[in-house]
């Protein structure tokens, strides 16, 4: 059998996303010292790292055909229940609360996939109310930025030496187990073939409804990590940190070629937008440019990418990697 | 293998109802081991349905269904499959953003050591399964970068590769070129010498013919007829699936004269749908397009329409002049063409809006007032007058539409099209899901409109509404038409064969 190593019409346009990143990146290393220094690029790296694992687990839900609105409010209770419990290393209540941790993200994702697939509501609507729900439980954890999360626990997790970072090894594990689950198990194909269509994916065999839940799952859990690598970052709860990660990591999934409408998307895309996003955030913060224009810019790049994959699409078909 | 008393597959006195029709009423079916079974009969006779409860897509009303002599309930197409059933659907059940391999094998993938995918030994399965089919299929192509004819040959792919016991096939031939359907036939004969059952679905009688064993015929959800190989022929299953009388629901149209052409169509092409179609609807008729479901009237209509471009020809509605290059709708209903669609639902209806709304969505311009604002009170008059006319049931017309029944919802859209003035108004399918009285009505409805100098196109599966209400029936059989019948000369044997692709008058086609 001859084995061909083909870049699929999806990684071609990856490729481009990588392509303006290394723009970016080259051109701000040489015009700018502040940013050339190594210091800098390895924060560019680590801040950016959040909101791409919790990217990759909302493109999964989105190549799902769903979407999850409440990551940002799992990231926040997350850190939240960090700062309540993990004030000290010594103290059996850390070890309560990472297990806490990750019982409270299988909850909610299960919660999120039942009201979605049994509950016949759009997951939007459900993910929308999980998420106010999340967001009236971290308030009464933690009325505003407080809680202590312990120096030993945060400085393993916030670890760095030059360029790497325990951050940056605890994504490239994200991304292996995820890359796993995607695109080498049985159920990694059915979330693919259910965001095309539930009801032929259901005619073919594809237990659909478990399919959907288990990618909620996923996505509460890498809210999860998420939450943790930045309450170790600001040692602190914040009752409110999440509260722009849910859009972000909508964001992130859509320029790296997700399709909102699913059965579409990489993983690798995800990543780079999601790094596209933080280095664009901290190029103009180094060029003093005002946070608000940010936003407008953050806006301009979705529609940007939105136009050129509707465009390329149009030329290539509907494909996936 | 050992002989088993009994058949290997009995379904025995199944009965299945959907709202307001028996779709299945006591059908019975056998087959064995080594043969080759076809099921025949017209559109809505109950094919389909029988083969989706053995794929665990419905389940019976009533009765068994048993395997070896043992019933089996199937609540899924998991537990289909378990049983050893093997399906190629009519539609083509694929998804076109997962590979060759992945649609192979979704569901039933080969796995190795901890849950990872054994990917090259699918792709060998595959390219195994390809020596023995003949076909070329790549395991990696995406299913949406496939030719129609290819896709068909994963479907076929997909049912084979796991060696059914019983292999269904509905419509398999629809997108296969004469070549490759006397290769899949082949294959078909080579599986039954190595003993699987196959039951073939068609409604293409010579394939039949040609291929089946054992022929039973289904008519309006019964058994009609059962046929061994020594006795199929066209001719007998034709006469089997025929033989109703009409009711006297229908209104009586002997005294329409032919008036002045308000449609004509030269050389309509839609390609892989309609293969030049030329036709004339004169004012004041009622023209049936017949035919098995998807040889193209549908394409057709929407073309004309708008909805669909048509890639060569001319329609001319009175005065005015459509090409390939003129599409859109909207000029379309300026001009007075209406069109009922079949999906009440899904493109019909906004379903909790009220009856008013619904109502009055193709004709808002007629109420404009000054700076753009509707007048109400002049649509609620318009609309009362048709809920008058249409004798449409509701309490009120701000009722969301979703309240009223399957026959007043179709009123609402013959209504909605009324208020246009239409000069050409196409129903499709008028009075899908419609109960016998709403039906009586709505063909009145039809009647009077046409007495006042509208042209009405209908398409219908149902061979008694086409006969009872056309004036002149156009039948289609793959994207053309096979016969023109006027009123006078209808039967439904001459519908029939001429859906069949044979000629009228008894002879074969070339």
């Amino acid at each position: 059998m001859i084995k061909q190593i083909q870049i699929s019409p999806p990684l071609k346009k990856v490729l481009v996303i990588y392509g303006l990143l290394a723009t970016i990146f080259v051109s701000m290393m040489v015009f700018s010292a502040d940013y050339r220094s190594i210091q800098n690029v390895g924060n560019v790296l680590v801040q950016s790292v959040p909101l791409a694992i919790v990217s990759m687990g909302q493109m999964i839900v989105l190549i799902g055909g769903g979407i999850d609105m409440s990551v940002g409010a799992m990231i926040s209770l997350t850190s939240c229940i960090a700062a309540r419990t993990m004030s000290s290393v010594a103290s059996p209540v850390a070890a309560i609360g990472a297990v806490l941790i990750i019982t409270v993200s299988v909850c909610v994702g299960v919660m999120n996939g039942i009201g979605t697939n049994y509950g016949r509501v759009p997951a939007m609507i459900t993910t929308l109310s999980m998420m106010m729900v999340l967001n009236g439980i971290s308030l009464a954890l933690l009325p505003g930025p407080g809680g202590r999360v312990d120096r030993a626990i945060a400085g393993v997790i916030m670890a760095r030496s030059g360029l790497l970072s325990v951050a940056l090894l605890i994504l490239l594990l994200v991304f292996i187990l995820l890359r796993h689950f995607l695109y080498h198990t049985r159920s990694g194909v059915h979330v693919y073939a259910i965001g095309k269509n539930r009801s032929i994916a259901a005619s073919m065999g594809v237990r659909i409804n478990r399919v959907s839940i288990l990618t909620f799952v996923i996505a509460a859990m890498t809210a999860a990590v998420s939450g943790m690598l930045l309450a170790s970052r600001m040692r602190i709860g914040d009752p409110t940190i999440g509260a722009s990660f849910g859009l972000d990591s909508i964001t992130a999934a859509a320029i790296g070629g997700t399709a909102l409408t699913g059965g579409v998307g990489l993983l690798s895309g995800t990543v780079a937008g999601a790094f596209l996003i933080g280095m664009l955030s901290n190029m103009m913060n180094i060029l003093g440019v005002n946070h608000f224009y940010q936003y407008v810019l953050k806006g301009l790049l979705l529609v940007v990418a939105m136009v050129f994959y509707s465009l390329s699409g149009k030329m290539g078909g509907k494909h996936r990697g | 293998m050992i002989k088993i008393a009994g058949k290997l597959l009995e379904m025995v006195n199944l009965t299945k109802r959907f709202p307001g029709v028996v779709a299945l009423d006591r059908v019975c079916f056998e087959c064995d081991s080594g043969g080759i079974y076809a099921i025949v009969g017209e559109n809505g006779a109950g094919k389909s349905t029988l083969m989706n409860l053995l794929g665990g897509l419905l389940v019976p009303d009533e009765g068994i269904i048993k395997l070896d002599g043992i019933p089996v309930v199937i609540t899924s197409p998991g537990k289909s499959f378990a049983l050893g059933f093997g399906f190629v659907h009519q539609e083509l059940n694929l998804l076109d953003n997962l590979t060759v391999w992945e649609n192979v094998f979704l569901s039933h993938e080969i796995k190795g050591a901890i849950g990872k995918l054994d990917k090259s030994a699918m792709r060998s399965r595959i390219l195994a399964m390809n020596d023995r089919l003949g076909y070329q299929l790549n395991p990696d192509a995406l299913v949406g970068s496939l030719k129609l004819a290819d896709r068909q040959l994963v479907e076929i792919t997909r049912a084979v590769i796991f060696a059914p016991r019983i292999l269904i096939l509905d419509e398999p031939t629809a997108a296969l070129s004469e070549e490759e359907v006397i290769r899949l036939f082949g294959i078909l004969r080579s599986l039954r010498d190595e003993g699987a059952s196959i039951i073939y679905i068609s409604h293409r009688l010579e394939e039949v013919v040609a291929l089946a064993d054992h022929v039973t015929v289904l008519k309006d959800g019964r058994n009609a007829g059962e046929l061994c190989k020594a006795e199929i022929s066209k001719d007998v299953m034709i006469n089997m699936m025929i033989g109703r009388t009409l009711d006297n629901i229908y209104p009586n149209r002997l005294d329409v004269r032919s008036q002045e052409t308000i449609l004509r169509v030269t050389d309509l092409i839609i390609p892989g749908k309609v293969n030049g179609v030329s036709l004339e609807l004169h004012a004041g008729e009622i023209l049936g397009l017949g035919g098995l479901e998807g040889q193209g009237q549908r394409e057709f209509v929407r073309a004309l329409f708008g909805d669909i471009p048509f890639s060569s020809g001319v329609v001319r509605v009175g005065e005015n002049t459509y090409t390939e290059k003129s599409h859109g709708i909207p000029s379309r209903v300026r001009n007075g063409i209406g069109y009922v669609t079949h999906d009440r639902h899904g493109e019909g209806l906004i379903l909790h809006q009220p009856i008013r709304k619904n109502m009055s969505m193709a004709s808002l311009k007629r109420f404009k007032k000054n700076a753009g604002y509707l007048s109400v009170q002049k649509e609620t008059e318009v609309v009362l007058q048709q809920v008058q006319r249409l004798s449409i049931k509701a309490a009120s017309i701000e009722n969301p539409v979703s309240s009223l029944s399957g026959g007043n919802q179709q009123k609402v859209m013959l209504g909605r099209w009324l208020m246009v003035d239409p000069r050409v108004l196409i129903i499709d399918e008028p009075t899908k899901g419609v109960d016998v009285g709403a039906r009586t009505s709505l063909y009145q409805t039809i009647d009077v409109l046409t007495r006042q100098g509208v042209a009405v196109i209908i398409l219908t599966s149902d061979m008694l509404e086409l006969m009872g209400l056309s004036d002149r029936i156009i039948v289609f059989y793959e994207g053309r038409c096979t016969a023109e019948i006027v009123r006078a000369d209808v039967t439904e044997e001459r519908v029939m064969r001429a859906a069949s692709g044979l000629s009228t008058s008894g002879e074969q086609t070339a």
